[in-house]
């Protein structure tokens, strides 16, 4: 009796000569269909379930990789600059006796004339200011009242004058002679 | 739980690590269209891996100095333009601080084969080297001048602070009212230094 089912079995099943093109068409339409299957999945909405503890986890994987990447870009600027990488401490002063207020700006405080104010020295018209820069080439200026930009004029003038105002060019060196 | 998702999602957070095109000092302080002409130079700047804070700098200062939105783009664009091209003349190897320190060189008229004759110089910080030179031009030193007495006094050994201490002096001189080709002359006797014939036909 098995041997009779056994028998029947192993016998090749008999086909149409259709059913190798039916085959082959059905195997190249499913593929065309993948690409379409793949653009609506990404254009659906998707629901995803996830512990608070595997976001958590995520959270902190992505902000530590974009901390790791933009540390390893400031590593390697500082690597650039001149000699030592630690900020120098560099005195401004400027001689202006009808100034009501000074402003240092420059490339080191984004130009903003709010961030550096020097300090009157006395009545004689002396301002100054000690600030922290990073070795490096510097570019600066004074900005009086508010509305008048000067140079320092014991500092090189920048000739290429972008805005019609001139920079001052301050050169900070990490090493010492 | 479906993954496939998830690591799109994450993908997709990891896209803007650098940072640049968010600066939010460029968001804060300026006007929208001049933002988008600025960034559009600053990416095309960092895709092409220049350095991009001189670029924020340049755009800031136009802010600071009140300065109209297409002088903004155009000073941008010009400073990007010699970044590339100190990068050129030094090479992809260059620093960050050497590319911009040449770029500044350039746009004060110094030549790319000066540059690379400057950079040809032993020893020391590049960066440096390539300061100096644009601030010795700045003062009025021609450039084949100051190129040639950097490049010289680098290979006779002359490190970074006796280049700095020159460039001083030579302000110093200049500040009193010496003529800027004598007063390099002047501060570079004594060292093995051949320089070009003057240019400025004084004594």
């Amino acid at each position: 009796m098995l041997d009779r089912i056994a028998a029947e079995l192993r016998k090749p099943v008999a086909g149409d000569d259709a059913l190798d093109e039916r085959i082959m068409h059905a195997v190249t339409a499913r593929s065309t269909a993948r690409w379409r299957r793949l653009a609506r999945w990404l254009v659906r909405p998707q629901q995803l379930a996830l512990a608070p503890a595997v976001l958590a986890v995520i959270a902190l994987a992505v902000a530590g990789i974009t901390f790791a990447v933009e540390h390893g870009i400031r590593e390697v600027t500082s690597a650039d600059a001149l000699s030592s990488d630690h900020p120098q401490l560099v005195q401004f002063v400027m001689v202006d006796s009808s100034a009501s207020t000074v402003a240092l700006v420059g490339d080191f405080n984004d130009w903003d004339p709010e961030a550096t104010s020097l300090a009157a020295e006395g009545a004689n018209g002396v301002w100054a200011v000690t600030v922290p820069l990073a070795p490096g080439r510097h570019q600066f200026a004074y900005l009086v009242d508010g509305e008048k930009w000067m140079t320092d004029r014991n500092a090189p003038t920048t000739r290429v004058d972008d805005f019609g105002k001139p920079n001052s060019v301050i050169l900070v060196s990490g090493s010492r002679p | 739980m479906n993954w496939s998702t998830l690591m799109l999602v994450c993908c997709v957070m990891l896209i803007p690590v650098s940072g640049w095109a968010q600066d939010e000092r460029l968001v804060r302080r300026l006007d929208p269209e001049v933002r988008e002409a600025v960034l559009a130079l600053i990416d095309s700047a960092g895709l092409d891996r220049l350095p991009v804070e001189p670029l924020i700098d340049k755009a800031l200062e136009g802010v600071s100095k009140g300065a109209p939105g297409e002088a903004i783009v155009r000073a941008v664009r010009d400073l990007r333009d010699a970044l590339v091209g100190s990068r050129d003349a030094l090479g992809r190897d260059a620093g960050e601080a050497a590319v911009t320190a040449g770029a500044a060189a350039l746009r004060l008229g110094v030549t790319q084969a000066h540059l690379r004759d400057v950079a040809a110089g032993a020893g020391g910080n590049l960066a440096v080297r390539l300061s100096v030179l644009a601030d010795l031009v700045a003062l009025g030193v021609p450039d084949d001048t100051a190129a040639t007495a950097l490049l010289a006094l680098s290979r006779a050994g002359a490190v970074d602070a006796q280049l700095l201490e020159l460039r001083e002096r030579v302000q110093r001189d200049v500040v009193a009212g010496v003529r800027p080709s004598v007063a390099m002359r002047l501060r570079l006797r004594g060292f093995p230094v051949s320089l070009p014939p003057r240019r400025d036909g004084g004594s």
